[in-house]
C-alpha cells in the first residue's frame, strides 16, 4: 500500500483528501524552485506522514490514541536530529538485513525439508571397512540385492554415473550426464514421471528392453519438448533407446557432494549389467534405501550389521579382515552435514552483530533520554504513571526499529540474491535459498524482540527519573551512566569475538593457500574422455588403451603443448579410491594387513604435465603395457613408512584386487614421487600409481600443460579426438587450478562473511566508544572547567579522559577473551594450520582492538583539552 | 451551533481565511499563516483543524478548480459561516475585556 493509499484511508471525506493532496502538490512543486529537489521530497514526505498520522489519531480515545499520539511526538523528535536517527537506523538495517539474509540460507539449507515424500525415511548405504580404517560412499554390486534380500528395507535403489555422448543420428553429438539405475531407484524417492512412465522391474535386467527416462530440461532442449516423445527412439552412446518417460521440470536429484552425483543428469537409463555377477569390491553404487515402517534408523542398522557379518564370512575371499559393514546414513543429515558448521557459526556471528548494533542504538537512545531527562521529569511530576512513560519508550524504539526492520529486510533480499555468488559452488540446494514467509517471520520476530529490549531500557531509565530527579539539575544526573558503560563493554567484547573468528579464520586461509600440493596447478587445463560403449567395449583394455596411446602421441606434438597425460581422477576432484594392499618387507615376509592408498591409474606424461617431483626411480613410460611386467609409482609418504631406508625402488606392491577382482600379481615399485594432495585439508595419505596401460578404463582426465594460453589449442584438440573416434566429446574442460580454488572455496566463504560481519561489529563498536567517551566528557563539562581554573593542564584533562576510555576497553577485552575462545573452539572444523587459541591472533586482535577503542577515545579527550575554562564553568 | 469559544489556532485560520477572501484554500492558507506569524504550522494540525472547523459549522468549503500544478486536484476554498464569524467575535470581545485591566502592567513589564 503506498503512502498516498494509506492517508487518502484515514482522511475522509474523499473530496477533502483529494484537495489535501493538491495542497501538498502544490507546496512540493513551489518549494522544489525554492529549496531544492532534495529538500523539497523530505519536507513533503514529512508532511504527507504528519496529515496521516493526526488523521489517524483524531477523534480516537484511550490507548490506541494515545499511541497514535506517542508515535507522532516520537517521530517528531527523531525527525530533530537526523543524523542520530540515521545512525540508529542504519546500525539497525546492517543487523537486521544480515540476520534475515543468513536465516534465509540457514533456512533454505538446513531446516528446509527434502523435497521427497517422507524424506525423513530415506537413508543412503556406506561401506566402511574399520579394520582397514577406510570406507567408501558407494557399494558393491551384489551388496544391494543382499539388502533387497533381507526386508531390512521397504524399498532399494542403486545408480550410478558417467558422463556420455547423446548420438542421435543428423544431430550434433552432444556430452551429457548419465545416471544408470535399478528399477527401483526413481521409485525409493517417490517421484512421479510427467509424461510416461518410471522404468519397471525387468527392465534392469541383463538383455533387457534399452529403454530411457529423459530429464525435463533434455527433453525441452534436445528434443523440443516433443509430446510425443514417449515411444520415440533416441541414440545415447550409439545405443538405440526408446523413451518410455520424461520426469517433471521439479523433480530434483540430491545426494550427499562425496557420492560425485552430477548437477545436471540428462538421462536415467535401466542398467542391465547384472549386479550378481559383479565383484564385490568394486564400489561404484550409490545405494539408497526406504525404512520400512516402524522401523527406526537404529533398528534398520542393528539388522544389516548381522547381515554383513553373514555375508563376510560367506564372502570371506572378497572381504577379508576388513571388518567390513555398511553404515546407514539418513539422506537429509549427510546432504547438509559438510556445510552445517559454516552456516552455524554464520548464524552466531551475525547474532552478536545484531546485538552489537542493538547495543549501539541503546547507547545513542539512552544518551538522548539523558538530555530530554529534564522534559521526562516534568512529565512524570505532572502525573504521568509508569505505564505512559512505557508507552513512550516502546513508540521511541519501535519508530527507530521498524524503520531499521524495513532497511534491512530491503539489504537482505539483496543480500540474499550476492551470497550464491559468494557461496562455495557444493553448497547444497543453493536454489532453496529464497527471502520467503518463514524468513519474513523471523525477521518480524527479531524486530519485535528488539524494540521490546530498547523499550526496557529506556523505560527503566526513565523511571529511574521518576524518582525525584525534579529537586536535581538535568546537568548533573547520571544519565544512564551506569547502562550505557556496560552496553559499550559489552559491545567491545563481542566485537572481540567475531575479530578473533575473523582472524583465525584468514589465518587459515593464509596457510591453505600456502600448501604445496606436490604439483604445480598453474598453467594445467584439464578435460574429461569417457570412451562410447559402443565402439571401446570395456572388455577391451588393448583397443582402450591405444586410443589413450595415439590421442597423447598426437596431442603432444601441438606447438605449444610441453606435456600431457591422464589419469583415472584428478586430485581435488573430490571423489578418490581408497584400497588395500600387501607388501613384501625387507626381510621376505608379507605385511597384509592395515595397509590402505589412495590410488589412481596415470599414463605416462601426466606426471610431467602435473609438474610432480620425482624423488626416486623413473615414472611410467609406453614400454610399461599389457606385456610387461605390472609396475607401480608409488609416494614418498607410503616409501617412508615402509621402507624408511630409503629403498623402496625394486621392492614389491600387491594391491588387494582390481575391478575384475582377480588377485592381481605382484607389482615392481618403479619410482617414487612426491606426496601429491588430494585436498589441500588432507595430509597422511598413502599413494600408489599403476599403469594405465596394463589395466585400461575409459574415464580419464587428461591434463594437458602449455607454454601459452590455452584457449586456442583446445581446437587442436578437439581435431585429434575427432579423427580418432568422431562420436567422442570432451567434457568438463577447465584449469586445474580452478579444482583448487574450489576446494578452499568453503573456507573462502566463511572468512568472507566473517570478515564482513567483523568489520560490521568493530565499526559498531568504535562508534559506540566514541559515544559513550564524548557523553562522558559532555557529562564533566563543569568539572573540567573547575578543574583547569584551578590550574590543571589540558594535556591532564586528555589523560583523563582517556583513562576512563581505557579502562571501558579494558574490561571489554578481558569479557570478551573468553568468550573469543569458545567462539574459536566452534570453528576448529573450518581452521587449518592454526589452533582455535592461538595467542598470536588473540595477542593481535585485543591490541588491534584497543587501539582502534583509544583512537575512537581520542576525539572526545582532546575535545575536552580544548575546553576554556571560562567557557566551561558558563555552560551550567 | 455551540457557544464555546474556538481554541487558538482555529482562530488564526479562520482569520487568515477571513484575510485571503475568495482566494482561501489549504496551500494558501499555509503560506499566508508563516507569512503573517513567521511560524510554519505542522500540515497534519493544519489540515486536522480546517476539517474540524468545517464539522463545527464555523466554516463552509467548495470545490474549486483543478490544475496541473496540483496533479489535476481540485482545490477547496473556505469562507466562515455566520457562526463562524459570531465565535470569533465573541472570542474577541472575551479576550478584550480580559486584556484591558492588565495592558498597561504588562506593556510596562
Amino acid at each position: 500500500m503506498s503512502p498516498y493509499e494509506w492517508l487518502r484511508r484515514v482522511v475522509r471525506p474523499e473530496a477533502f483528501a483529494a484537495a489535501l493532496l493538491g495542497d501538498l502538490e502544490e507546496t512540493r512543486r513551489a518549494e522544489r524552485g525554492r529549496l531544492g529537489a532534495v529538500r523539497a521530497e523530505l519536507r513533503h514526505w514529512r508532511r504527507v506522514i504528519s496529515v496521516t498520522l493526526h488523521f489517524a489519531s483524531r477523534g480516537r480515545k484511550g490507548a490506541l490514541g494515545g499511541i497514535a499520539t506517542d508515535l507522532r511526538s516520537s517521530l517528531r523528535r527523531w525527525a530533530g536530529t537526523p543524523t542520530v536517527s540515521i545512525t540508529m537506523v542504519a546500525s539497525l538495517a546492517l543487523g537486521i538485513g544480515a540476520s534475515a539474509a543468513v536465516f534465509s540460507v540457514v533456512e533454505g539449507v538446513l531446516l528446509q525439508p527434502l523435497p521427497y515424500n517422507d524424506p525423513g525415511s530415506l537413508v543412503i548405504v556406506r561401506s566402511e571397512f574399520p579394520l582397514h580404517g577406510s570406507g567408501d560412499s558407494r557399494t558393491s554390486g551384489p551388496e544391494p540385492l543382499d539388502l533387497e534380500a533381507s526386508d531390512a528395507f521397504a524399498d532399494v535403489g542403486v545408480a550410478w554415473y558417467r558422463p556420455g555422448a547423446m548420438t542421435d543420428d543428423g544431430a550434433e553429438p552432444e556430452d551429457v550426464d548419465m545416471a544408470f539405475v535399478s528399477a527401483g531407484f526413481l521409485t525409493t524417492l517417490d517421484i512421479e514421471p510427467l509424461l510416461g512412465r518410471l522404468p519397471t522391474a525387468g527392465e534392469d535386467e541383463l538383455g533387457g528392453p534399452e529403454v530411457v527416462v529423459l530429464s525435463h530440461s533434455t527433453w525441452q532442449r534436445r528434443y523440443g519438448g516433443d509430446p510425443a516423445i514417449v515411444g520415440r527412439t533416441v541414440a545415447f552412446d550409439d545405443v538405440p533407446r526408446t523413451v518410455v518417460g520424461v520426469l517433471s521440470p521439479t523433480t530434483r536429484m540430491l545426494m550427499p557432494a562425496d557420492v560425485g552425483m552430477p548437477a545436471e543428469l540428462a538421462a536415467w537409463i535401466p542398467w542391465g549389467g547384472g549386479y550378481d555377477q559383479l565383484d564385490r569390491n568394486w564400489r561404484v553404487l550409490t545405494t539408497i534405501g526406504r525404512l520400512a515402517p516402524g522401523q527406526s534408523l537404529t533398528q534398520t542398522q542393528a539388522a544389516l550389521d548381522g547381515l554383513a557379518t553373514e555375508l563376510v564370512d560367506r564372502h570371506s575371499d572378497a572381504y577379508g579382515a576388513s571388518g567390513f559393514r555398511w553404515r546407514l546414513e539418513q539422506l537429509e543429515d549427510t546432504i547438509v552435514a559438510p556445510v552445517r558448521p559454516v552456516l552455524l557459526v554464520l548464524f552466531a556471528a551475525v547474532w552478536l552483530v545484531l546485538v552489537v548494533a542493538t547495543a549501539n542504538v541503546a547507547n545513542l537512545m539512552l544518551a538522548r533520554a539523558a538530555r530530554d531527562q529534564h522534559e521526562a521529569s516534568v512529565r512524570v511530576a505532572l502525573g504521568a504513571g509508569h505505564w505512559r512513560v512505557l508507552r513512550q519508550a516502546l513508540a521511541d524504539s519501535a519508530i527507530i526499529t521498524a524503520a531499521g526492520a524495513v532497511a534491512g529486510v530491503i539489504l537482505a533480499a539483496v543480500g540474499v540474491r550476492a551470497l550464491p555468488a559468494l557461496a562455495p559452488p557444493d553448497l547444497p540446494r543453493l536454489e532453496a535459498i529464497t527471502l520467503n514467509w518463514t524468513t519474513l517471520g523471523y525477521t518480524i520476530g527479531l524486530t519485535v524482540g528488539t524494540t521490546l529490549f530498547l523499550a526496557l531500557i529506556l523505560a527503566h531509565q526513565a523511571n529511574k527519573a521518576m524518582r525525584g530527579s525534579l529537586l536535581r539539575s538535568h546537568r548533573t544526573t547520571t544519565g544512564g551512566a551506569r547502562t550505557r558503560q556496560a552496553l559499550t563493554v559489552a559491545q567491545i567484547a563481542l566485537s572481540l569475538v567475531l575479530l578473533v573468528g575473523a582472524a583465525l579464520l584468514i589465518r587459515s586461509f593464509v596457510r591453505l593457500s600456502a600448501v604445496d600440493p606436490g604439483y604445480e596447478p598453474d598453467g594445467v587445463l584439464t578435460m574429461k574422455i569417457s570412451l562410447v560403449d559402443s565402439h571401446y567395449p570395456y572388455s577391451d583394455r588393448p583397443k582402450i588403451a591405444e586410443f589413450y596411446r595415439q590421442f597423447m602421441q598426437r596431442v603432444g606434438e601441438i606447438p605449444g603443448v610441453t606435456a600431457v597425460g591422464a589419469t583415472s581422477r584428478l586430485p581435488l576432484d573430490g571423489s578418490y579410491v581408497v584400497d588395500a594392499y600387501s607388501y613384501e618387507q625387507t626381510d621376505g615376509a608379507i605385511a597384509e594387513t592395515g595397509n590402505t592408498a589412495q590410488y589412481r591409474m596415470v599414463t605416462p606424461g601426466w606426471f610431467e604435465a602435473m609438474a610432480a617431483t620425482l624423488v626416486q626411480g623413473r615414472t611410467f613410460e609406453w614400454t610399461d603395457d599389457g606385456n610387461s611386467p605390472e609396475v607401480v609409482v608409488i609416494d614418498d609418504t607410503l616409501a617412508a613408512r615402509v621402507w624408511p631406508e630409503g629403498d623402496a625402488v625394486g621392492q614389491k606392491i600387491r594391491l588387494r584386487s582390481d575391478f575384475e577382482g582377480t588377485e592381481p600379481p605382484w607389482a615392481e615399485v618403479i619410482g617414487v614421487v612426491r606426496h601429491m594432495r588430494q585436498h589441500p585439508r588432507m595430509i597422511g595419505a598413502e599413494q600408489i600409481y599403476t599403469a594405465h596401460q596394463q589395466a585400461a578404463t575409459r574415464t580419464m582426465a587428461i591434463s594437458l600443460r602449455t607454454e601459452i594460453a590455452p584457449a586456442p589449442l583446445l581446437g587442436a584438440v578437439r581435431e585429434v579426438v575427432h579423427d580418432l573416434n568422431s562420436l567422442q566429446p570432451l567434457q568438463r574442460v577447465r584449469p586445474l587450478d580452478s579444482y583448487l580454488s574450489q576446494a578452499v572455496a568453503a573456507t573462502r566463504f566463511a572468512l568472507d562473511l566473517l570478515v564482513i560481519t567483523a568489520v560490521m561489529a568493530l565499526a559498531l563498536a568504535a562508534i559506540g566508544t566514541y559515544g559513550i567517551v564524548s557523553f562522558m566528557v559532555s557529562q564533566r563539562v563543569r568539572e573540567i572547567g573547575v578543574r583547569m581554573a584551578l590550574g590543571a593542564a589540558p594535556a591532564d584533562m586528555t589523560r583523563a579522559t582517556l583513562r576512563s576510555g581505557a579502562w571501558l576497553i579494558a574490561v571489554g577485552i578481558g569479557v570478551g577473551l573468553p568468550a573469543a575462545l569458545a567462539f574459536a573452539s566452534s570453528l576448529r572444523g573450518l581452521l587449518f594450520g592454526v589452533s582455535s587459541a592461538d595467542p598470536v591472533v588473540f595477542l593481535a586482535v585485543a591490541a588491534g582492538l584497543g587501539a582502534i577503542g583509544l583512537l575512537a577515545c581520542s576525539i572526545p579527550a582532546r575535545r575536552a583539552a580544548r575546553l576554556s575554562p571560562v567557557e566551561a564553568l558558563r555552560a551550567d | 451551533m455551540t457557544s464555546e469559544f474556538p481554541g487558538e489556532f482555529e482562530q488564526m485560520l479562520m482569520l487568515v481565511i477571513l484575510q485571503l477572501g475568495d482566494d482561501a484554500y489549504g496551500a494558501r492558507i499555509r503560506e499566508r499563516l508563516i507569512e503573517d506569524v513567521g511560524r510554519e504550522p505542522s500540515a497534519g494540525a493544519l489540515y486536522t483543524t480546517l476539517k474540524r472547523l468545517e464539522t463545527k459549522g464555523y466554516v463552509t468549503a467548495r470545490a474549486g478548480e483543478a490544475s496541473a500544478e496540483r496533479a489535476g486536484r481540485p482545490r477547496r476554498y473556505y469562507r466562515p459561516t455566520e457562526a463562524g464569524t459570531a465565535s470569533l467575535r465573541r472570542s474577541r470581545e472575551a479576550l478584550l475585556q480580559l486584556w484591558a485591566p492588565v495592558a498597561t502592567t504588562l506593556d510596562q513589564s
